[in-house]
């Protein structure tokens, strides 16, 4: 069955007429327009290019003026005009192109000249139909035939005037080709052509990863696009990680990160050696957030091999600084050493130093099935770890839950709701607890937060994911008091690759191990980042610490930013105190690689202070806190405590409406086959234990702040 | 929001508490002529799911090209009024540049199988776009669904441009840091404009 693209063919003069309600479908000259530029532009010169460009920007702000609701008829008048000369431009345009075929027909039988075969540029190509039939205006058409789907392709022509046909190809098979193509009017068929096509042949490209530190080859991640047409092309040894995404996944990894960085990379450990479709090939490699990445471009001719050494190196190291990257949320299975290889090498492509491979589960299941846990079952190749833990709890109700450095797998439906439970498990384990998504309170995670740090269950929050970092509701509780580390992770196969956004440790001097990265977690010695790299200390304090005040010194504040000469140039350090910026560095020099700043600050009567910093790029950074602390008064933000908490407690409102609902439904019999709804009914007595437990804890907070109240003002009175 | 979310997936998936959200790229590169904005939409599971059984017309589990057309050519509207631009709280008009584009990524069946829809608009730019002023994008390309969002804005022909922190995840806004001194946009369109009427 034929399955062509039959956009709209209709009369220039039809089109400029027709009134569309609010949201016009572009004119099909508009659609060729953006087709030749965006899709098929191996049919333009660079000129032609930029002058269709234009042309499609011109028909459809002509288009849109026409149908604007409070158009004048003067106006409606002149977008016409402008309609009607862009499209007098696009057929100028369209007859001076250089690969336009001109059709006639005879005895049901089309004539091409030239006649083919046509050359295409690879397995994509397209053609560019010129089909005279008369006076009268210009048509339009925009088609495509996929070889992976169908070899024919229909053409619409009108019986008047000149039809110009754009024909797009796709999944060409190598060497010669023959496409059946119809032309037809009112759908009887004009005329009939066998259309020959000949793919060229293909050179072969040779490439290498090189570290600069020791001149040996490294697995990287590497995007290879064809730019005849814009697509990307998997290297040969590229590897599909699709099979460890248990179904959640697939094997196109999208890079979430800025600018030219963008896109869709494969791993590939080593050289690559492959056929390649000749043409002009733009080269992009990456290894991390600490490398340059390498951009280049180079041409593969037919029969010609090309090869290609690459060698990337650092910008920074933070591992002499004592800082080594992690990624706090992976999925992928792991049940072999060929499982833990591959993965392994995507952490080190990326160069991440601890992957958290998470198995996940809900009530019903687990998916990203691990062959065991706990520190025999880590993987770790030189100072790379992959270390087994969990995303589980993870409800809609509550949120997501993440565990990591956990010798066993903690899950019991019947506690599902529980959090704490789990946590004290994991704790029990020697691992941490934290929570995912925090940065965007996805799935109400606010709930079981307002529940259980308050209880001091949870070690760490994620910051940062897909490009985003996100400390809103982190803020809320740091204003509260509260101690949580900042962590980050990539989620994938939901996020795109491993490390796009990741937490450093800090575990000082000495060898790299897993432990003692997990030991600098569990100090809160970390900052998040996708790009630039923050370094801030107060006094002698590391993020994390807490300063005990046992006087009015000063404190001094000391941060620094960096960025990379070739890539991320910070253009913004914050230090921010209870939430509030208290100081903002910004470059003189747009080309400035480092901000720093070193000042000092009066202790007052404690609080939380952090660093947080911009790249030009959009990337971010955010340390964990510093917290100081005055003997007997809480750090937090005292002038806000009341909103603070009551939104606590408005939050374990929450939990008990939702307790209530799913009782009374339960109840009724509504949910027997709802094990999310009937588990929370049948946990919600022990969950209003937890609920009545924290809301005796922010009560009594709220007494802290009254015995705190005098205390507070009368040092404000001395000061 | 998990209860309506599992009313509309298939019955095979119900048991399976999917999450709901999309992600939400966007890309802007303004210059001196044109602001072009570049929206990509990753789809994940529960939604997932459901807009690929919107692409199945047959209902025969797989996606042809032709269903991608059709569904593409249905969502068009959706996606047109679903951006708005502002500079300094007065509306631009924003206008769709290329037809929208689908990226099956590899798995062309229904099901929680993640895809990738790229959208493409553009606005003239508008001569109050000069230093200091404030360039606001609103968001609410598919409102029903949670959004994660990340927006990056690049500035062409001397625009330099810093993100202004905002309370509501749907609206981005950027403080114009600088501005090239430049001819109006439709003049310097026109410019073009004679310029290849020259080389013809």
């Amino acid at each position: 069955m034929a399955r062509q693209m039959m956009k709209v063919c209709v009369a220039a003069a039809l089109l400029a007429a027709t009134a569309w309600a609010q949201s016009p479908p572009a004119p099909a000259s508009a659609q060729v327009a953006g087709a030749l530029t965006q899709d098929y532009s191996f049919l333009l010169d660079s000129e032609s290019k930029k002058t269709l460009d234009e042309i499609n920007r011109s028909l459809r702000e002509a288009i849109f003026n026409q149908n604007k609701k409070d158009t004048t008829p003067e106006a409606r008048q002149m977008a016409v005009t402008a309609q009607a000369d862009a499209e007098k431009r696009l057929v100028e345009a369209l007859e001076k192109a250089p690969g336009v075929v001109r059709v006639t027909f005879a005895d049901k039988k089309a004539a091409l000249e030239p006649a083919p075969p046509y050359n295409l540029p690879g397995d994509v190509g397209a053609f560019l139909f010129r089909i005279d039939r008369g006076p009268g205006p210009p048509h339009f058409v925009l088609t495509q035939v996929n070889f992976a789907e169908s070899g024919s392709l229909g053409i619409p022509v009108e019986s008047t005037g000149t039809t110009w046909a754009v024909c797009g190809l796709a999944n060409v098979p190598r060497m010669r080709t023959t496409l059946r193509a119809t032309f037809t009017q009112s759908d009887t068929p004009l005329g009939m052509a066998l259309i020959d096509v000949m793919t060229p042949d293909q050179g072969r490209l040779k490439l290498s990863v090189l570290a600069a530190e020791t001149g040996k080859t490294v697995p990287a991640m590497v995007r290879l696009v064809w730019k005849i047409d814009g697509s990307v092309r998997r290297p040969d040894n590229g590897i599909d990680f699709n099979p460890q995404f248990d179904h959640q996944g697939n094997n196109v990894r999208l890079a979430n990160l800025p600018g030219r960085l963008r896109g869709i990379y494969w791993c590939v450990p080593g050289p690559i050696d492959m056929a390649l479709p000749a043409g002009e090939w733009e080269v992009t490699i990456r290894r991390g957030a600490e490398h340059v990445p390498v951009f280049d471009t180079f041409t593969v001719s037919p029969h010609q091999t090309v090869e290609k050494s690459y060698v990337v190196r650092r910008w920074v190291d933070m591992r002499n600084q004592g800082w080594y990257s992690g990624d706090d949320h992976v999925h992928c299975q792991v049940l072999s050493a060929s499982d833990a290889t591959r993965l392994m090498t995507w952490a080190q492509a990326e160069d991440v130093h601890l992957v958290n491979i998470v198995k996940m589960g809900d009530i019903y299941r687990t998916f990203f099935e691990q062959r065991g846990f706990g520190k025999a079952n880590r993987v770790i190749d030189g100072d790379y770890v992959l270390a087994p833990g969990q995303e589980c709890p993870r409800t809609n109700e509550l949120g997501h839950t993440l565990a990591m450095n956990i010798s066993s797998m903690v899950r019991d439906t019947d506690k599902y709701y529980l959090y704490d439970w789990v946590f004290d498990q994991v704790h029990a384990q020697g691992g941490l607890s934290g929570y995912a998504h925090v940065l965007s309170d996805s799935f109400h995670v606010h709930r079981d937060m307002s529940m259980n740090v308050p209880r001091n269950k949870v070690d760490f929050v994620e910051l940062m994911q897909f490009f985003t970092l996100g400390t809103d509701l982190y803020y809320e509780f740091l204003n509260a008091g509260f101690k949580i580390t900042g962590s980050a992770g990539s989620d994938v196969p939901w996020g795109g690759t491993i490390g796009e956004v990741r937490l450093y440790a800090h575990v000082g001097n000495g060898p790299f191990t897993a432990d003692r990265w997990f030991d600098a977690v569990q100090k809160g010695h970390t900052f998040v980042t996708d790009g630039p790299m923050l370094d801030f200390r107060v006094n002698d304090a590391w993020p994390g610490d807490q300063i005990d005040l046992k006087d009015n010194k000063p404190l001094k504040v000391r941060a620094k930013v960096l960025g990379s000469p070739e890539g991320i140039m910070p253009s913004k350090l914050e230090i921010v105190r209870n939430g509030e910026v208290i100081k903002t560095i910004q470059p003189s020099d747009p080309q400035q690689t480092e901000l720093a700043v070193e000042f000092e600050v009066e202790p007052g009567q404690g609080y939380w202070i952090a660093a947080r910093a911009e790249g030009s790029d959009g990337t971010k950074a955010h340390s964990t806190p510093i917290y100081v602390v005055r003997p007997g008064l809480r750090f937090w933000k005292f002038e806000d405590i009341d909103n603070l908490i009551n939104k606590r407690l408005a939050n374990l409102d929450e939990i008990e409406e939702l307790v209530k609902d799913y009782t009374a439904k339960d109840a009724r019999g509504e949910i027997d086959n709802n094990r999310v709804q009937k588990q929370f009914a049948l946990q919600g007595p022990e969950l209003m234990k937890r609920v009545n437990a924290a809301r005796q804890l922010y009560l009594d907070l709220k007494q802290v702040a009254e015995q705190e109240r005098p205390v507070r003002m009368a040092a404000a009175a001395n000061h | 929001m998990l209860i309506l979310s599992l009313v509309s997936v298939p019955v095979t998936l119900a048991h399976i508490s999917l999450r709901n959200y999309i992600q939400h790229h966007i890309a802007i590169t303004a210059s001196a002529e044109n602001i072009d904005i570049v929206v990509d939409l990753s789809f994940y599971e529960n939604c997932a799911a459901r807009e690929r059984i919107k692409m199945d017309a047959d209902h025969d589990g797989r996606i042809s090209d032709s269903e991608v057309r059709a569904y593409l050519d249905k969502i068009a509207e959706k996606v047109q009024d679903g951006l708005r631009l502002s500079i300094d709280g007065r509306p631009v008009d924003l206008l769709v540049l290329h037809e929208p584009k689908l990226d099956l990524m590899g798995f062309a069946q229904t099901g929680p199988h993640p895809h990738l829809l790229h959208l493409f608009y553009f606005a003239r730019t508008p001569e109050a776009l000069k230093t200091g002023a404030t360039i606001a994008l609103t968001d609410s390309l598919w409102p029903d669904v949670d959004a994660i969002r990340g927006v990056e804005i690049q500035g062409k022909d001397g625009f330099r441009f810093s993100a202004i922190p905002t309370r509501d995840s749907g609206v981005w806004q950027g403080k114009c840091v600088a501005s090239a001194t430049r001819v109006s946009a439709s003049e310097a369109r026109e410019t073009s404009r004679q310029h290849v009427s020259e080389r013809r």
